[in-house]
């Protein structure tokens, strides 16, 4: 069989149509994550003009790095006027002014504010913070024990146990993971190619009617269809990696920065609550998995589906609905508190930010598990219930037995 | 049997396209009926008295319209102002029954039509920043035909089933090579083919098109189609002299031509390539990668392709731009398509589209290749159609419910209290407002919001409470930009003997696109009501919110949101499980009952400020110097409580 994985990854997957599309789609995302960058990045000059990117550098040499008493001394010593002169909003408008950094009092009062003092701010203020909700979250446990509701209890000394000793020591430039934690784009590039690859795994061989023949071979049944599965398991694999590959270094790239990546996930405002105590880096590899995990389930979807039909026609058209449809549901319950309901959808692990931003826990006999475990548990049963599905639905070389007219041989 | 019939028998009946476009026409019709909702719901709320007076100033902005919109708001603010001195006067004793009667009657036949003059209003500031282009029309209607950008999936859907399998069918039969051996197997028999499929897309189109105009016509009516295109909002910039119903006809022309050019892509690929997966694939990626992928929404009316021709409002719209709020100055979010912009990408589409088809004859002509394709040329073939596509992308239950009910009183918001606990906002540390819970046996406080992870989140300080569940509202933020974005409202029920909490309502706030694909979409209209939530309660099936001057109740399963109540300022409200109570402008108390909605005025209650308790209804009268009185509810009869007039 395992001379026969490789047959069957070259036969349906190494095509020129799908090397094409790859490649196409990865300039697309590129230019994608460009105009990303450009509508939303702080250094970008659509966004702020020519000067701040260049300022940011300059005073991130100062700036960056380990959070010291002297560098917010520095800072706050720059800011602290630029407040006071645009608080009552009277100061000169110019756009010339020369005691200042861009040439205007309010640029300068921004800048400082969104790139360095508001990050920084954060950072430093977030050690508090996170001793609060452990404090908060023992004072429940205890609140809950005399209540008589264990699960609350075991679920907020998860949550103490999750934010002890949690602290941002450096200040650095995160803005690339800010956007890259929400970039989905490439998601729906990966699964648009993988519908159109995984299309022709059983089928190719139904339309020239192959799959009778290849029943009578030695290898030809279940061998054959374990093959195909993992050939295109390896395929979406493959596209997935390949793509999320792209992003981080289309993202690193672009923004300029490979800073950032040992500063904790939580250093990302959105993340404050983040259910996992990683670094950025390998929040980022974390993320990959779990995508390539969801994509997963989607791929076995779509054999499935294309295991049922003679031709691609309604299978692509009910995998692109199905898809589209979960995408809508994602969006539904995206941020919902319900998070079962968010979790059974399996398109929660594409946008896995929904996961990992916030530490959420579901009930299982009256422990806490956290959502990701479950999520992951819930796409590992669908993907079961395909693989399942599939091994019913692909032709057999036994005799089918059953009543008079339902009696045929399959070969 | 003629090639036409035969080919239409194997389109519709075969290939089950029938089917398809009777699923088509369902689903289409099911979408519109369940999920259309009024572009502006306040009108349909106000729909009387709105349409009272904009038969009034009806069409283009005069100064006698400004006249009378200043003369009308005049009116309304001094009927508020007399009614009240009438009312103070009548309770004063200084004015009699039927004098204050004849005084009130058609005071209060001005105020019925407050709400509704707001809405009309909010149209004439609107309308009065660029009076020559912009008339006075009833906008609903026009505005849901209209004012969207919206690709039909499943228009694009029922294409792909209907257009694939045209050529597919016979190349994946392999019947495409006999074919082209037999007398009319070549040009008449593609000629056929492509007819067929170019009218039965457009008269699908055509169809499509008079199904939402007369779905629109039917359910909010569609007058007026002689004026002005930037008489909706929508289109408010725009520089296009057209009318309403001009621009539907071109929107329509544009769709039909779009979706006619998508059917000769499909065509086209599927000739090419001859396989459905293939055709399928570039063939959807073309219109979902542009239509998702650009930044700028404008962006894909500048590139030619299919795709902006079949959502062309976009070529109507005027250029709209947003405060950058670094710099003083304006970001531009949607760049107005030039007349010569369009002529250009209509001329290239028009072209490429004829290409298209000149191709798709020579290759189902009967001329034998010669020579075995080699594989560069079939490589180059697939770049070039990926490349054509990519061109075009890269243009590019109640569980808790008892029976009985604890009385809730819009005044103690702030405070519960139920056998065990007394709930209340301890507002004590200005810097640390929140709700708190104290033990009556004990008379320890603690937080009553369990949870340890507040930020992001704002709990609103007011409570409902009924019996051992207590409920609260709050707001969760995301912060995905450098910008705080109100993202989710939700209710929560704490069962207060664990303090277990659920969540009885959700409603997603967010209105930016930024979320995968941006599917969902919430109404600005909504979600500004839900950030002015004063208060609220429910009942078994619904949520009671209390916003500026209404209730309005909310289905907790379908979302489905109606204004029940409006209330004048300063009012108090109370349920009692079933009915609500609240002071009118004349200062009676009304029951209202939900299970009806019916109304009723409790005779002899003069008063503004009352609470409600489980047998009796205390009030302030105003008919004698504030003094407290109380009603009991089971026979209506009135006792005074104290001598002294209550102060506050």
């Amino acid at each position: 069989m395992v001379r026969l994985i490789p047959f069957e990854f070259r036969k349906h997957f190494m095509k020129i149509s799908i090397i094409a599309a790859v490649l196409l789609f990865s300039a697309l995302n590129v230019v994608k994550i460009y105009s990303v960058h450009e509508g939303n990045s702080l250094l970008s000059k659509h966004v702020t003009g020519p000067l701040w990117k260049g300022l940011y550098w300059k005073m991130y040499k100062d700036f960056g790095g380990t959070i010291t008493d002297e560098k917010i001394g520095k800072l706050m010593a720059i800011y602290r006027p630029l407040e006071q002169q645009t608080a009552d909003l009277t100061a000169s408008t110019t756009h010339d002014n020369p005691n200042t950094y861009t040439g205007n009092v309010y640029e300068d009062f921004h800048f400082f504010r969104w790139c360095f003092v508001n990050p920084m701010k954060y950072a430093y203020d977030y050690k508090a913070y996170a001793q609060r909700v452990v404090n908060a979250a023992k004072d429940n446990i205890a609140f809950y024990d005399a209540m008589d509701n264990p699960y609350e209890a075991r679920k907020n000394a998860a949550v103490a146990e999750l934010f002890q000793g949690r602290a941002i020591t450096s200040f650095s430039y995160t803005e690339m993971y800010q956007y890259y934690v929400q970039y989905d784009f490439s998601a729906l590039l990966a699964l648009l190619i993988c519908l159109y690859g995984l299309m022709s795994v059983f089928l190719s061989e139904k339309e020239t009617e192959m799959d009778a023949l290849l029943l009578t071979t030695k290898a030809g049944g279940a061998q054959t269809v374990q093959a195909k599965l993992i050939a295109s398991s390896l395929f979406i694999c493959s596209v997935c990696f390949w793509f999320w590959l792209l992003d981080f270094a289309a993202f690193s790239v672009l923004f300029g920065s490979w800073d950032g990546a040992s500063s904790p996930l939580y250093v990302l405002e959105d993340f404050i609550h983040a259910s996992l105590n990683v670094s950025l880096g390998q929040y980022a590899v974390v993320s990959a998995l779990v995508k390539t995990a969801g994509i997963l389930v989607f791929g076995l979807a779509f054999l499935l589906l294309s295991s049922l039909f003679r031709n691609a026609l309604i299978p692509f058209i009910v995998g692109l609905s199905a898809s589209f449809g979960c995408i809508y549901m994602a969006e539904v319950y995206m941020g919902s508190g319900r998070v079962l309901l968010k979790l059974v959808n399996p398109f929660v692990l594409v946008v896995n930010r929904e996961l990992f931003r916030k530490a959420e826990f579901v009930a299982l006999w009256g422990y806490p598990l956290p959502s990701y475990v479950v999520a992951l548990l819930l796409s590992a049963v669908w993907g079961a219930v395909f693989i399942g599905g599939l091994t019913i639905a692909v032709r057999k070389n036994t005799l089918r037995k059953g009543g008079g007219k339902r009696v045929f041989v399959d070969v | 049997m003629s090639l036409w019939m035969y080919e239409m028998k194997k389109m519709f009946l075969l290939q089950k396209g029938l089917l398809f476009v009777g699923l088509f026409l369902v689903l289409t019709l099911a979408s519109l009926a369940i999920l259309d909702k009024p572009a502006n719901p306040d009108i349909e709320r106000n729909a009387s008295t709105y349409l009272f007076y904009l038969n009034q100033v009806q069409g283009p902005y005069s100064e006698k319209t400004e006249r009378f919109f200043a003369a009308e708001a005049a009116k309304i603010s001094n009927a508020k102002v007399a009614l009240q001195k009438a009312s103070d006067d009548y309770y004063d004793g200084k004015m009699g029954e039927k004098e204050f009667l004849a005084v009130s009657a058609p005071l209060e036949s001005i105020l019925e039509k407050e709400k509704g003059f707001k809405v009309i209003y909010d149209q004439f500031t609107y309308i009065r920043e660029n009076p020559a282009n912009r008339y006075f029309l009833y906008t609903n209607g026009w505005e849901g035909l209209l004012a969207n950008d919206d690709l039909d999936f499943f228009w694009l859907l029922l294409l792909l089933l209907l257009v694939a399998p045209v050529f597919g069918f016979e190349f994946e039969s392999k019947m495409d090579a006999l074919l082209l051996t037999v007398k009319k197997g070549t040009g008449p028999h593609t000629v056929c083919k492509i007819v067929l499929v170019l009218l039965t897309v457009a008269v699908l189109c055509l169809l499509t098109a008079g199904l939402r105009y007369g779905f629109y016509r039917f359910k909010y009516g569609l007058e007026n189609g002689n004026y002005p295109l930037q008489s909706l909002s929508y289109f408010g910039t725009s520089t296009k002299d057209l009318t309403l119903l001009e621009a539907y006809l071109w929107i329509t022309a544009g769709k039909l031509f779009g979706s006619l050019c998508f059917a000769v892509l499909i065509l086209f690929v599927s000739i090419c390539l001859k396989k459905y997966a293939v055709t399928l694939f570039l063939c959807s990626a073309a219109l979902l990668l542009p239509y998702y992928g650009l930044r700028l929404e404008s962006s894909k009316y500048f590139f030619p392709g299919p795709l902006g021709f079949m959502v062309s409002t976009g070529f109507l719209r005027g250029n709209e731009s947003k405060r950058n709020p670094f710099k003083d100055q304006m970001d531009v979010v949607f760049r107005e398509v030039s007349l010569t912009a369009w002529s250009v990408v209509f001329a290239v589409t028009l072209c490429l589209s004829i290409g298209m088809l000149i191709v798709i004859g020579i290759r189902r002509t009967n001329v034998w290749s010669a020579r075995k394709p080699v594989q560069v040329r079939r490589a180059s073939r697939l770049m070039l159609i990926l490349c054509l596509a990519v061109s075009v992308l890269s243009g590019c239950t109640s569980s808790g419910s008892t029976g009985t009910s604890d009385i809730y009183n819009c005044s103690s918001r702030q405070s519960f209290e139920n056998e065990r606990y007394r709930f209340y906002v301890d507002d004590t540390d200005l810097e640390n407002i929140r709700i708190v819970f104290e033990d009556k046996n004990s008379g320890e406080k603690r937080n009553f919001i369990r949870n340890p992870m507040p930020s992001l989140t704002r709990v609103e300080n007011t409570i409902y409470g009924n019996g051992s569940r207590v409920y609260y509202m709050k707001y969760d933020f995301d912060k995905s930009g450098f910008m705080e974005k109100v993202a989710r409202f939700s209710v929560i029920e704490v069962d207060t003997t664990t303090f277990q909490e659920k969540i009885v309502f959700e409603k997603k706030l967010s209105t930016d696109k930024s979320s995968v694909l941006g599917l969902v979409k919430v109404s600005d209209h909504d979600a500004s009501f839900y950030m002015a939530i004063r208060s609220f309660f429910r009942d078994e099936h619904s949520l009671y919110f209390i916003g500026q001057n209404e209730i309005r109740r909310v289905n907790r399963r379908t979302g489905d949101m109606r204004v029940i109540l409006r209330l004048p300022a300063f009012t108090n409200v109370a349920f009692d499980g079933r009915t609500i109570y609240y002071a009118n402008e004349k200062s009676q108390v009304v029951k209202y009952d939900t299970k009806t909605g019916s109304e009723t005025v409790i005779p002899d209650l003069i008063t503004r400020n009352f609470v409600l308790t489980d047998t009796e209804l205390l009030f302030m009268n105003r008919k004698d110097r504030q003094k407290m009185y109380a009603l009991r509810l089971s026979d209506s009869s009135i006792r005074k409580i104290a001598d002294q007039p209550a102060r506050g």
